[in-house]
């Protein structure tokens, strides 16, 4: 079901923990909360719960039905918690009908959701354990069940995969996934885990300091980042930035820096560009190269580097240089000479997929 | 702890000395009371405190159970201890039983005054009840019920349950929020998730708070003397009753079983359950 | 936070809470505060005399005696008991063997009502039939225990009675302390060879003051209710010798028909207590919050 917030700020005694924020989500869409620790991305989806109140003004609709001040299990709605938050006095199959119980659902009807659910999680053979006993994969599926037989419109997730190691989390993005498919429920997930954004998403919501930066599509959010801080979260190794000033001159805007010209023709600015503004422009690792891409194009500049640092990653190589003061990266595939520490190397880059920023702003020009 | 400064020998020698004296000192109380109880009067009077009876005899305790003398009555101190016991028990689970749930629900919310309203229920805990003793005579005469058994109820209850509420506060704030988050989102209310999800979760903390106001209560003595029923009074002031009676003979055995006989309850506690009595006794210490 | 039926739920069920102790607790002690003021003898009446009562008190000689024997026994039961406590769980932080059974007996009379410890101690302390006895057995005639009879030492036996009773609570609190000294600290010491006691008196036991602050308050309280004691080993006696301020008070409630002056006295020695514990607990509280 379709989720709306409008408006909604939230307190914690006189410290303002969300601000502003508006988001619309579809129905069946699977919605990220990305962000860095205490931003307040747990808080906004105990909002959407109904586990906190919102300050005075917000709205909550789901399914564009007002439910700003219904109680948690009046919205339909279920989570999945980080803990994962299992009773732990109660085996499996009692955590997982508590809810149905609680919501007076007739037992052949319970019976036969636990089985079914149990299925479709492959928990059937683990009914009868305690939570303590059960590994975290084990748990963590016994958490989605315990959401599941809800039914609910709409599934919040609180960063349930941060306590899997990483093996086991790359496996239950990928039921989770299946799962989404399947059921076509719409979720919020909150994680700060941008590898899991990234892959789950069909949209991101950035949340910094509390303010909504950006919501869109995971491409949106990588190749045009709204302001610096999204620039700066997404994707590693980071975005390569060099302050500079802007300069137009015969319609042809370019970007210069204390040692090299960026020329950006063909970059489509949302603010008509003017001389002299302080800018920075963003380069995405891997649009630099140690070779010479694509001669022709116009948007590619040449310069020279100090290596640094190389990581070994298997296929690629992270390459960490500086030109001038300035750190960059960039990632080569691991085939041929590796550059060596102290080496002068020359470099590209592909300006196509640049950003440039507003230096005092940080907002996306 | 690990110390090679004292692992010389005659040092450790000396530790040992001192803890065994000490041993002696904690000791000696329980083991005269206990050969005393089996002596006969001539041999208490004759021998000597430390030595054992030359005799076993147990005359003392059965006169302690059955037929010593509190004030007229002399019936020993069996109807005191039924009278303890249905006094204890009711008071007890009521005071852990509200304790348990007063606890929980001032974990549910901040309010303004909830540091007020715990301070205060400290503070209360800690007050002689010398300062609530005439008010509490004057309300108990209102209510009709001075000098029985209810009353003794009620006493015990109102003042066990503030520490009992404290015990549980304390044990309930470390308890993770996200365990009531989910119960209200699988549609749980207040008294559902307090019986399913967090009682079953304070087996070990019910212990502790079980053990220390059976003990306070068996132990109490004031409001025993003050609000007792005549004649049935509670075993503490029975006790006292019997042992300072300034009436005939002193019977050193009698008021040694009689005295040995009420602190059988709590010391079989303390022995059997000793790591929640001491965690009881330790925790006011431990929130501060 | 959470939602609203529960939130009213669980403030509702708080309220015979807060009721119980509005009235039972504090309302309590500002009536037995207003009985002080007023003339109330066998039963409280409200004729409002000022503070006769408090004259009256101060010029008591008994009440003089209690107030004294407040801090004599205050004084050394506290005193007597962090030091006891303390050395004790020392020589039980050195892995002696029997652990158990030494710590066992050294807490159990914690489980014991202050009545029977009352009572076992008079009898040991029998001046012709305990103690005393075995000492003229032994040939020593010249020493006389006698302290439970004498008018000038009658309080220093109910010391040592409160003090076999709470020491052991005070040493299981310490030693509680001692163990959860970090495991590193013990290492520098050795390394540095520090001697034992030395480390101990200046580095570790120095660590333990917030249990100190337990401590002393837990036995601040246990002096204040020092009723059931005093009561069961000597009544007070000889003459008002041993007399302390609770039992003062119960007696003029409840013998001497004298329920303001009753009053009175408990509002002093609450007053009393107050005073000395809380510039310490404020001092130590603060420093903690530092
Ligand atoms: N009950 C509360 N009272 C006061 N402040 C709170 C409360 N809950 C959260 N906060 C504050 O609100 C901010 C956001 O917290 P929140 O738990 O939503 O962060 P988060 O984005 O989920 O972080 P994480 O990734 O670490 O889980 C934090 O600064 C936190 O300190
Ligand atoms: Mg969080």
């Amino acid at each position: 079901m379709s989720l709306s917030i409008n408006n909604l700020n939230k307190t914690f005694s006189k410290s303002l923990v969300l601000k502003d924020i508006n988001l619309e989500i579809e129905k069946g869409e699977f919605v990220v909360l990305l962000g860095p620790s205490g931003c307040g991305k747990s808080t906004l989806l105990n909002c959407v719960a109904g586990l906190e109140n919102v300050d005075f003004g917000g709205k909550i609709l789901i399914n564009k039905k007002e439910v700003t001040h219904l109680a948690p299990k009046e919205r339909n709605i279920s989570m999945v918690f980080q803990s994962y938050a299992l009773y732990p006095t109660m085996n499996v199959r009692q955590n997982i009908t508590f809810g149905m119980k609680c919501r007076g659902v007739p037992r052949p009807e319970m019976e036969e959701t636990l089985k079914k659910t149990a299925d479709l999680l492959q928990i059937g053979d683990l009914l009868d354990r305690k939570p303590a006993s059960l590994s975290g994969g084990q748990r963590q599926r016994v958490a989605m069940g315990r959401a599941l037989v809800h039914k609910p419109d709409i599934f919040l997730l609180d960063e349930p995969m941060s306590n899997l190691d990483a093996k086991l989390r790359t496996e239950m993005r990928v039921e989770l996934k299946n799962l989404h498919r399947d059921l076509n429920t719409t979720i919020v997930f909150v994680t700060h885990d941008q590898v899991e954004a990234m892959s789950l998403a069909n949209r991101i919501a950035v949340l910094n300091h509390g303010i909504l930066q950006q919501m869109g599509t995971p491409d949106e959010i990588y190749q045009t980042p709204k302001n610096l801080f999204v620039a700066e979260f997404i994707g590693s190794p980071k975005m390569n930035f060099l302050p500079g000033v802007l300069e137009v001159s015969n319609e042809e805007a370019s970007v210069v820096t204390e040692f090299v010209r960026f020329p950006v023709g063909h970059y489509s600015f949302n603010e008509t560009p003017e001389t002299g503004r302080a800018v920075t422009i963003g380069i995405r690792p891997e649009y630099i190269f140690n070779h010479e891409s694509n001669p022709k194009s116009k948007s590619s500049v040449c310069f020279e580097v100090v290596i640094r640092n190389v990581e070994n990653l298997g296929p690629d190589l992270s390459v960490f240089c500086q030109l001038g003061k300035i750190q960059l990266a960039f990632k080569i595939p691991n085939s041929g000479n590796k550059p060596k520490y102290n080496d002068t190397v020359k470099v590209w880059t592909e300006l196509s997929e640049c950003s440039i920023f507003c230096l005092k702003k940080g907002t996306r020009l | 702890m690990i110390n090679p400064h004292l692992s010389m020998n005659w040092q450790r020698v000396t530790i040992y000395i001192c803890l065994s004296f000490f041993l002696i000192f904690f000791l000696a109380p329980l083991y005269v009371m206990l050969v005393t109880s089996f002596k006969s009067l001539e041999e208490i009077r004759e021998s000597s405190l430390m030595l054992l009876p030359s005799e076993w005899i147990f005359d003392g305790w059965m006169k302690a159970w059955d037929h010593a003398c509190v004030g007229l009555s002399c019936n020993g101190v069996k109807p005191h201890f039924m009278a303890t016991f249905s006094i204890t028990i009711p008071a007890l689970l009521l005071a852990v039983f509200l304790g348990a749930i007063n606890g929980y629900a001032l974990t549910q919310w901040k309010f303004k005054g909830s540091d007020l309203l715990l301070a205060g229920l400290m503070m209360g805990c800690f007050m002689p009840f010398q300062l609530y003793l005439i008010p509490i005579a004057v309300t108990l005469r209102e209510m009709g019920i001075f000098g029985t058994a209810l009353g003794l109820i009620l006493l015990h209850t109102v003042y066990g349950v503030p520490l009992t509420t404290l015990l549980f506060r304390n044990y309930y704030v470390s308890l993770p929020k996200e365990l009531i988050k989910a119960a209200l989102i699988d549609g749980a209310g207040f008294f559902r998730i307090f019986f399913q999800v967090v009682l079953p979760l304070s087996p070990s903390i019910v212990m502790v708070s079980v053990i220390l106001i059976f003990t306070g209560i068996y132990n109490d003595f004031i409001f025993a003397l003050t609000f007792g029923e005549v004649g049935k009074q509670p075993v503490m002031a029975a006790l006292n009753n019997i042992v300072n009676s300034t009436y005939g003979v002193k019977e050193h055995n009698v008021n040694m079983a009689a005295t040995l006989l009420t602190a059988l309850p709590t010391l079989l506690i303390y022995l059997v359950a000793g790591k929640f009595f001491i965690r009881g006794l330790t925790s006011g210490a431990i929130k501060g | 936070m959470w939602n609203r039926s529960y939130l009213l739920t669980s403030q509702l069920v708080l309220l015979p809470t807060l009721i119980i102790v509005v009235y039972f607790l504090w309302g309590f002690t500002i009536y037995t505060g207003f009985l002080s003021f007023t003339d109330s003898k066998f039963l409280p009446n409200h004729n409002w005399v000022g503070l006769k009562q408090y004259y009256l008190l101060w010029s008591n000689a008994r009440w003089l005696t209690a107030y004294g024997n407040l801090f004599i026994f205050g004084g050394l039961y506290l005193l007597i008991c962090v030091l006891l406590g303390g050395l004790l769980a020392v020589l039980m932080d050195q892995e002696v063997l029997f652990e158990n059974l030494f710590r066992t007996v050294y807490l159990y009379p914690m489980s014991l009502s202050l009545v029977v410890t009352g009572l076992s101690w008079q009898w040991l302390l029998n001046p012709t039939l305990g103690l005393q006895k075995i000492l003229n057995d032994f040939g020593f005639h010249g020493f006389a225990l006698d302290w439970i009879v004498s008018s000038q030492y009658s309080i220093y036996a109910v010391v040592l009675a409160a003090v076999w009773h709470g020491s052991g609570l005070i040493m299981i609190l310490f030693l509680a302390g001692l163990r959860a000294v970090d495991e590193d600290i013990w290492k520098s010491i050795n390394v540095e060879g520090v001697p034992a006691w030395k480390a101990y008196l200046w580095i570790i036991l120095p660590q333990l003051r917030p249990i100190l602050l337990a401590a002393i308050l837990l036995l601040t309280f246990n002096v204040v209710r020092s009723f059931d004691l005093v009561v069961a080993m000597t009544s007070g006696g000889p003459g008002f010798s041993s007399d302390v301020p609770a039992k003062y008070i119960y007696d003029y409630f409840f013998s001497r028909s004298n329920i303001a002056r009753g009053a009175a006295a408990a509002v002093c020695t609450v007053l009393t207590v107050l005073f000395i514990i809380s510039p310490y607990l404020y001092f130590e509280l603060r420093k903690r919050n530092d």
